[in-house]
Parts: structure tokens; sequence; C-alpha cells
């Protein structure tokens, strides 16, 4: 089902994997069938009831998604084929708004479902109506370049390689890795996170969050279901992934060619480094690690889905007026606190797990 | 002259290189320097791969698209020969 690692099907990969081995397992298949699609129900209402359980009826109004502004906004959303090339206005438009135009395949589809479930995350839970929250046309540029070992947000549109298929694999493999490019967009159009040193690694760190809830909900995984990987199909090999936000620095460990998963999970851990970019800026990948693991801790101990509590306080955080181009960790902690108490209540449970997460985080 | 190609960045904040000895003078160095210079600060880009040359121990951030024909083959060679320098 969800075993094969370089590809991904929404269809198929909604069903956690121990179903689907009950699947394999029954002789008749419609009754198989059936218990499986119960199983998916009860994993659901278990989730709802253990996240929902002990709110108050006042609370609980409040984790109803937030109204979309406009009931006429829609996806508007395009996919391009580079061909391998570099030059983008020689790419050949393939999937136009719901209407394919070319030839489509893996990598087509897997920014088609991904681009559309990250607009839908925004949107439904939001009211954000695309990137720049105005209806952007969201353009996906796959198959860029020959081997490309990357995946990028260019100011504007997004880019993904196939991989050199030696160390990393297809870069439209995972939607973390596609809600992440997304919500550099985002970060942009709101506080725009100036991109080194503590506010580069909150901007990499907010593409992380929303990037893995992004998927989380796409493959409807509560915070204790979820393993908090990001880019798991995308580096080769079951037991690597490009980082972990449950226990960063372990997303890769004696790597042949890549080493040791440098993030550190506490600020006492912070790398420094020179703010080039063979320094990582200042290392925007590697100690995002630290504010990773501070959501990570939060979304767990309130439970349920992570967008439904941890994630409606990080986003009204990212969007908060006063969050500051080059805003320190601490400075992202005191919002996510103020943003706890504002939605949750002063001292409310969420207030402290919010607070206690930053904590853990030794921020 | 030795020089050494770095490509850096990317969602994996991971860096390569690869060194080759040259025949240029320092003259043709500079020139081929100030052609390929890239200035990307401001840039919007996130997750962004880049590469820079590395000349007596001097870093210029280079842009290979910018690279004149007669350099390509060089240049293609050192981007396959590159190999990961793990942190
Ligand atoms: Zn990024």
């Amino acid at each position: 089902m969800c075993n094969h690692r370089h590809s991904y099907d929404p269809a198929r990969c909604i069903i956690p994997p121990y179903i689907s081995n009950k699947l394999a397992g029954s002789p008749d298949k419609k009754i198989a069938a059936r218990a499986i699609k119960n199983a998916v129900e009860t994993v659901k209402l278990r989730a709802k009831r253990e996240f929902s359980g002990g709110l108050s009826d006042a609370q609980r109004a409040l984790l109803q998604p937030t109204k979309p502004k406009s009931k006429t906004a829609k996806l508007n959303m395009q996919v391009y084929d580079m061909l391998h090339g570099t030059n983008p206005s020689a790419a050949k438009l393939v999937w136009d708004n719901g209407t394919l135009k070319g030839k489509s395949d893996k990598q087509v589809t897997n920014v088609i479902a991904a681009g559309t479930a990250t607009w839908d995350f925004y949107y439904k839970l939001f009211g954000r109506n695309s990137v720049d929250n105005k209806g952007l046309l969201l353009r996906h540029f796959v198959h860029y370049s020959s081997k490309y070992n990357n995946a990028m947000w260019d100011g504007s549109e997004m880019v993904y390689g196939d991989g050199d298929g030696v160390i990393f694999g297809d870069f439209t493999a995972d939607p973390d890795i596609i809600g992440h490019e997304l919500t550099h967009g985002v970060t942009q159009y709101e506080s725009n996170l100036a991109y080194h040193n503590q506010s580069g690694a909150l901007n990499e760190s907010l593409s992380d969050v929303f990037g893995i809830m992004v998927k989380q909900r796409m493959l409807n995984q509560d915070v204790k279901t979820a393993n908090w990987l990001i880019g798991e199909n995308v580096v080769r090999g079951s037991k690597y992934a490009l980082r972990s936000m449950k226990a960063p620095g372990t997303a890769y460990v004696n790597h042949p060619q890549l080493g040791t998963d440098p993030q550190p999970a506490s600020f006492d851990k912070y790398v420094k480094l020179p703010d080039t970019s063979s320094g990582d800026y200042g290392g925007v990948h590697i100690n995002s690690g630290i504010t990773n693991f501070a959501f990570y801790k939060a979304a767990f101990d309130m439970g349920g889905f992570a967008w439904e509590k941890a994630g409606r306080v990080w986003y009204a955080a990212m969007t908060d007026k006063t969050l500051q181009q080059e805003a320190s960790f601490k400075d992202f902690r005191d919002l996510t606190i103020k943003q706890a108490g504002k939605i949750f209540g002063k001292n409310s449970l969420e207030q402290k797990a919010v607070t206690a997460a930053w904590k853990s985080a030794k921020v | 002259m030795k020089i050494k190609l770095v490509e850096t960045g990317g969602i994996v904040p991971l860096n390569k290189e690869a060194e080759a000895e040259t025949e240029w003078t320092k003259e043709e160095c500079e020139h081929l320097l100030k052609l390929i210079a890239s200035n990307t600060a401001g840039s919007a880009a996130r997750d962004a791969i880049s590469h820079s040359l590395i000349v007596n121990r001097k870093e210029t951030p280079i842009d290979l698209s910018k690279l004149p024909a007669k350099y390509r083959t060089l240049f293609n060679q050192l981007l396959k020969d590159m190999h990961y320098m793990p942190r």
C-alpha cells in the first residue's frame, strides 16, 4: 500500500499501514474492505474524541475552522514540465486548473494532489486564499534539470528535481516538501522573515511545520500516529529522511555520503555558522530543528490533529502583524504564547502546553 | 592555478565540492570571475542551490548560466566530479 518508497498516491496512502496489512491477510476482499473502512472511521473518531475531550463548549467552538473570507475563492494552479531543462519559458504546460493539457506522470499527479491539499489546508482551516491571500496563481515546475537534487521556492513559483536516483529520489514524492515550498510563499507575503540566522531558521521551521501538517491532514494522521518525518521518500533508503521534527538530529545517521543529520533539538545546542551560502546562512536548515521540536512538543502534548490546536496557534503567530523580519526564536516563542492565550484563554491548558514546549526546546 | 567549485544550499543544506588544476593566468581568472559573478543579495528564493568558485582561498559566488562556452567542458567535469562534504 504505502510502502512504495518513491511514489505517493493519496487515495492509497490515506489508509494507515497496519490496516493495509489486514487487507493483505484477508481471504474475503469484500469483508476486508468493509473492515478497513470501519477501522479508518474508528481511528478518525478516536483521534477526534481524544483531542476534544475535556474542552468547554466555548473552546470547541474556537476549534471550528475560520470562516473563509470569500465563498467564491478557488484554487488557481498550473503544473509545467521542464522537460529536464532549466529555462522556465521553455517549459510545457501539462495541467491547468483541473484540465490536463499534456502528458501526466507520477510527478505531475504528486504536485496536483499535494498542491491542492496545501491550498485547501490554508483555505479551509484559516480562510487563506493562496500564498498571498489574494488568490495568487500557484505554478509548479517538475522535472527541473537532470538528476537535480532539490526542490525550491524561487520567489514566485515552485521547482522540483527528479533526484539523482542514488542518494535522492523524486522531490515531489512527499507532500510535506510541496507544503514546505508553498509555505515559503506564505511567509514571504506575511512577515518575510529574513533568511539568515534565527529569523531564517524560523522561516525554515514554519515551512516544515505547515508542510508536515499538510501531509498529516492528507493522511488523516493524528499527532500520535504521525512519524513527523520530513522528506521520508525523498532520501533513498528506508532508514533515512531529510529531517525529523520529533527527534531532530536523527533523520539520517552515518549515511555513507551525507554523514549524520546535524539538527539540534534545543537552543543550548544552537549551531553557529557563517551567514554565507556554504554556512547555510547561519544554519537556517540546521537550527530550524529547535523550533520544529517546540512545535512537535506543543502539538503532541495537546493531542488530536496537529492543525486543530498547535497549528492554529502557530498560524496566528506566523501572521501576527508584530512579527518582525529579524525575529528571534524568543520573539516567536512569545508570540505563540500570546496567541495561545488569545485563542484558548489565559492560563488555559493549551497556553501552558505551548509554554512547556518552548521550555523543552530550551528557548 | 588550482580552482575549487563549491555547491551549497538546497532544501537539505549539503555542501559539495570538486577541484581542478588550470592553466589560467591571474588576469584571465579575474576577467572570468567578473563575468560570472552572481548577485543573490535580496533574492526571494528559498532552498536554492548556489555555486561559488574558490581561487587562492578567496570565494566568489558565481552564476553558472553566465559561463562563456569555452569554459563549459571544464565546469561540466567539475560538476560531475563533485563529492559531498559532510558537516
Ligand atoms: Zn525551505
